[in-house]
């Protein structure tokens, strides 16, 4: 029979992080007895792993491996998540939730937000009318959720928004390798401890073997970089240009500081914090808080940047504060030859949308849709390249976003970021936007329409229209409308667990 | 936008299905704005008005029109369209079937076009298309099919544009009858207004075109052809005869084969068979196809078809629908489902009266990949032949786009289909094609690995008997040769 006598693909994993032991595990688990892998990795070289907020892609990822959540949440002490809240990136004092989740319920074929804008307009129009135009979040079950510190698992109609949201997960980034090592490890990945001194490669420059210290030879067929920012076989051996992306996202440093948990409710949701000259992230796990301050070293030194995170900790740190360095940008390709790089190895993007371990997600997703038997292809290695700068590119509009689409002005950082050029493709997609209230629509990638219209609005980038069908209700009636719906999801919310008390149920 | 800028008149002119699904969609949509229909007489060659046809993935669209698929069979205004066959058309010379729907459920991880590959590779002699109900009754001949078999619509033209019309009246639709006597433009190329024939002249906030191939507003000027993406070397199939053979055998597929010239079918018609024989003119010895052919005959001379597209359906204030701005060719009658695809985008983005420029790019930017994903998948028929063949790539420049070399590569090497944003066609729908055709992926899915393939073909050949069996069953109990929906 085809396909059964082909020898497996020996697979090699430089690199035992998140990338490393994801890819691993998802190649043991689902390509199986195709492939054998093998992972290198040393216990003298550190792992970035910070506190970690995730997207619910996620969930999907681990069901597909049989990973039962209740286990994988008390293994890394997960807290659930049900979106971001942004602060002071508009302007200061500003806040909005982009949630897993969308605004109302579509109506005659036209975007609750077109009607969200319509009675908007009416209340700006008329102040002294009854119908204070509440922030579009209130039309959102998993906004409502967050704000109110509550959680419960989703059950009922995807397509009812009194009922329907997304969730995902914040957990301890450094038990995450190790729980996915374990998984792996059990289903015959095999782990090799060892430093890699020297990459042998054959004679059309193809990897053949990672040396290590020790003098062992690691042969495989196709080779995996998770080596980190070091990009050791990828950027080193291979010599894959880098491209540059720091013009539009010039934050190049992070010190990341865990803090104890102030006792009390769990936030289900990561908050994002515009800073002087960056961002901040505050993660809250089960037993800490993580914290973080991602700046750019051009407008803030390190010093600067660790006394500013430090005096937004109101409760004691941890441990000493730790320094990250990195630049935003991807390897123009992240596989050539039989080396395809996964993670941080392939490019960086700052963790501001929590999309570091869904880009290592989505390569191996890639990777298994054209995964080699032992020779690698042409054919196979463009497909997964051009799918990832797909991934990338998307993902780096969404975020220069959140920075340019601002009125700040209390700093040379955001004055830079407001005034800079930005992409043509974010600069068409902002502009449509403004006209119409429209989002280019595209069938895949990571951030869909209803994320733009989150982010777009809360950063006040308020459209000059809506739709013409918006004005078609009556006032008054469209107003009762709005204002059931607001209040059965406020009621549904109420009815919701407290997520500290649902937390200790659901993974007791 | 809105606040006083909606769209205030809309004009369509047409005198086909296609105008008049515009009209309601525009009326229903905006109640407050006066839709008028200009009745045209139809061109033999507007496909869509000619012999409407929609398939399974838009009905949800017509449903949207407040068009219900089973009215429409009820009243004999359609009949249910289960499969395309085609015979001596495949790599492997096998007759195979598209399909509607989700396949049967069968207890097999993955995806289910791996597993039956997995079973192919231990010998099973069962078509994929044998796993899909639709299929299945398209095979066994049946003239009657149960209400949740995912099923297309042949129209009788006539009998649905006479339901249309009394929709469209219902909803408020101003109908009037003329033809176009001369066109005002602005210097951008906006329409002012358009002079009819009886002296008449219309002004409207948009203006639809839905007059098929004349494209009579679409075409600035009457002649500007610099706007359009010719197909013919993608779909070489230019020149169709038609042979009505009314009150014959009612049949619920079409049924394809390839001829030295072309391709001949037999269209199931609500109001008996059609034949049909499609050929390249440049091609093929015109004198020849015509002396052989029982559909030639002087009184109903070939229709002229030019596959392609315009590069902008949407211009200025007018919206070009139809064959008027996409000609998908005959193979498929794709022609209406495409105008309703295109009708949908327009109601989905609707600019105002400003129109919008960033909008309007953004309708064509979508329609565009659209109509060219439903070129790759009708060029796929063509593509994945060999033999001999009137249209292969004799003429420069003839060839599958660049978008459908880089499908079928990857489905021959892994099995899978590529991501399109604004993908037309349903991906079991291009799997059955590509199977069908002989195509088979060298690699094994990854994934599969852990699954016996042995098993995997008993588990599918028996859920594919228990599906034979209940379509038997059907049959048995089906009234005789009535048509139906049973509900």
């Amino acid at each position: 029979m085809a396909g059964t006598n082909v020898e497996p693909t020996r697979v090699v994993v430089l690199g035992g992080g998140t990338a490393g032991w994801m890819t691993a595990a998802a190649l043991v688990g689902l390509v199986g007895s195709a492939c054998t892998v093998e992972l290198v990795e040393s216990a003298e070289i550190g792992v970035v792993g910070v506190g970690e907020a995730t997207l619910p892609h996620l969930r999907g990822f681990l069901k597909t491996l049989g990973i039962v959540e209740a286990e994988f949440m008390a293994a890394t002490h997960a807290t659930y998540k049900l979106g971001i809240e942004f602060c002071d990136f508009a302007k200061l004092g500003d806040r909005y939730v982009h949630p897993f989740g969308t605004f109302g319920r579509p109506l005659g074929g036209v975007d609750f937000h077109h009607y969200w804008l319509r009675r908007r307009h009416r209340s700006a129009a008329s102040p002294s009318s009854r119908t204070p135009a509440f922030p579009i979040g209130d039309y959102c079950l998993g906004v409502v959720a967050a704000e109110q510190r509550r959680f419960a698992h989703p059950e009922g109609d995807a397509d009812d928004p009194t009922a329907s949201y997304g969730y995902a997960y914040q957990f301890d980034a450094t038990r995450f390798a190790p729980f996915m090592s374990a998984w792996a490890q059990t289903r015959g990945a095999k782990r090799t401890e060892g430093i890699v001194t020297t990459v042998e490669r054959d004679d059309v420059g193809d990897v053949a073997a990672l040396v290590l210290a020790d003098g062992r030879r690691v042969e495989g067929d196709l080779f995996i970089d998770c080596s980190g920012f070091r990009s050791l076989v990828l950027g080193g051996t291979m010599a894959e240009p880098w491209e540059d992306w720091s013009h539009w996202l010039p934050c190049d440093r992070a010190v990341a500081v865990p803090s104890a948990s102030p006792g009390g409710p769990i936030e289900p949701f990561t908050q994002a914090t515009a800073m002087s000259a960056g961002w901040r992230w505050r993660i809250p796990l089960r037993h800490r808080i993580g914290n973080g301050y991602v700046y750019a070293s051009r407008f803030l030194d390190d010093e600067g940047a660790r006394d500013a995170l430090l005096a937004t900790l109101n409760t004691p740190p941890l441990a000493e504060p730790r320094l990250l360095r990195f630049s935003a940008g991807r390897r123009r390709r992240s596989w050539v030859g039989n080396v395809v790089a996964i993670g941080l190895a392939s490019g960086f993007l700052e963790p501001l949308e929590s999309t570091s371990i869904h880009l290592v997600q989505m390569a191996i997703t890639h990777l298994i849709e054209r995964f080699p038997e032992r020779v690698v292809e042409a054919m196979d290695r463009d497909g997964f390249n051009a799918a990832v700068d797909a991934d990338y590119d998307r993902i780096r509009d969404f975020l220069i976003l959140h920075y340019h689409a601002t009125t700040r002005n209390d700093s040379p950082f955001w004055n830079h970021m407001r005034t800079m050029p930005i992409p043509d493709t974010l600069a068409d997609r902002i502009a449509l936007w403004r006209r119409s209230a429209h989002v280019p629509r595209h069938g895949f990638g990571l951030f869909l329409e209803p994320s733009w219209v989150a982010v777009l609005l809360g950063q006040n980038i308020v459209p000059e229209g809506w739709d013409q069908r918006a004005d078609l209700p009556d006032g008054a009636a469209l107003d009762r409308a709005l204002d059931t719906l607001r209040r059965s999801i406020h009621d549904r919310v109420a009815a919701m667990p407290d997520h500290a008390a649902y937390l200790q149920r659901a993974t007791a | 936008m809105s606040d006083g800028t909606g769209l205030r008149s809309i004009a369509v002119f047409g005198g086909g299905v296609t105008a008049l699904a515009a009209a309601i969609a525009f009326a229903r949509a905006l109640p407050r704005s006066t839709v008028t229909l200009v009745a045209m007489p139809i061109e033999a060659a507007a496909f869509a008005d000619i012999m409407p046809t929609a398939w399974h993935a838009v009905l949800p669209i017509l449903d949207r029109l407040g068009i219900d698929d089973r009215t429409m069979i009820a009243t004999g205004s359609a009949i249910p369209s289960l499969a395309w066959r085609f015979d001596a058309w495949s790599l492997d010379g096998r007759s195979w079937s598209t399909v509607n729907g989700p396949p049967i459920p069968v207890p097999c991880p993955g995806p289910l076009h791996q597993r039956w590959l997995d079973a192919v590779r231990v010998g099973t002699s069962l078509p994929f298309h044998a796993l899909f109900p639709s299929a299945v009754l398209a095979d066994s001949r049946a003239t009657t099919i149960p209400a949740e078999v995912e099923h297309g619509l042949v129209f009788d033209p006539v009998s649905f544009g006479n339901t249309l019309a009394v929709a469209a009246r219902d909803v408020g639709v101003r109908m009037t009858r003329a033809a176009i006597a001369e066109v005002d433009r602005d210097d951008d190329g906006s329409i002012r207004s358009i002079g009819l024939t009886d002296g008449r002249r219309m002004t409207a906030d948009l203006f639809i075109d839905a007059t098929g191939p004349y494209a009579g507003l679409a075409i600035k000027n009457g002649g500007d052809e610099e706007g359009r993406i010719d197909w013919i070397g993608a779909l070489p199939c230019d020149r169709l005869l038609l042979d009505r053979r009314p009150g014959t055998t009612t049949s619920l597929i079409d049924a394809y084969s390839k001829t030295d010239a072309g391709w001949s079918a037999r269209w199931s018609d609500p109001r008996g068979l059609v034949h049909a024989v499609g050929y390249r003119a440049a091609t093929t010895d015109e004198a020849h196809v015509l002396r052989r052919s029982p559909a030639a005959d002087p009184e109903n001379p070939p229709i002229v078809l030019e596959p392609g597209r315009r590069r902008r359906g949407w211009t200025n204030n007018v919206l070009a629908l139809g064959d008027a701005s996409v000609q998908p060719g005959p193979l498929g009658r794709g022609s209406f489902t495409l105008a309703l695809a295109q009708l949908d985008l327009a109601l989905d983005l609707l600019p105002d009266r400003t129109m919008e420029p960033l909008l309007i790019a953004e309708y064509n930017r979508r329609a565009a990949a659209c109509a060219d994903r439903m070129r790759d998948f009708l060029a796929s028929f063509y593509w994945t032949m060999t033999g001999r063949y009137g249209v292969r790539p004799t003429v420069e420049n003839d060839g599958p786009p660049t978008t459908l070399v880089a499908t079928l590569a990857q489905f021959a090497q892994h099995g899978t289909l590529p991501h399109h944003d604004d993908e037309s066609v349903n991906a079991d729908a291009w799997r059955a094609v590509l199977l069908g055709q002989g195509i088979r992926p060298r690699r094994r899915d990854p994934v599969a690995a852990a699954v016996d393939p042995v098993k995997t073909r008993a588990s599918l050949e028996a859920a594919a008997e228990a599906l034979r069996t209940a379509v038997d069953r059907l049959r048995a109990a089906a009234s005789n040769g009535r048509l139906a929906v049973r509900r």
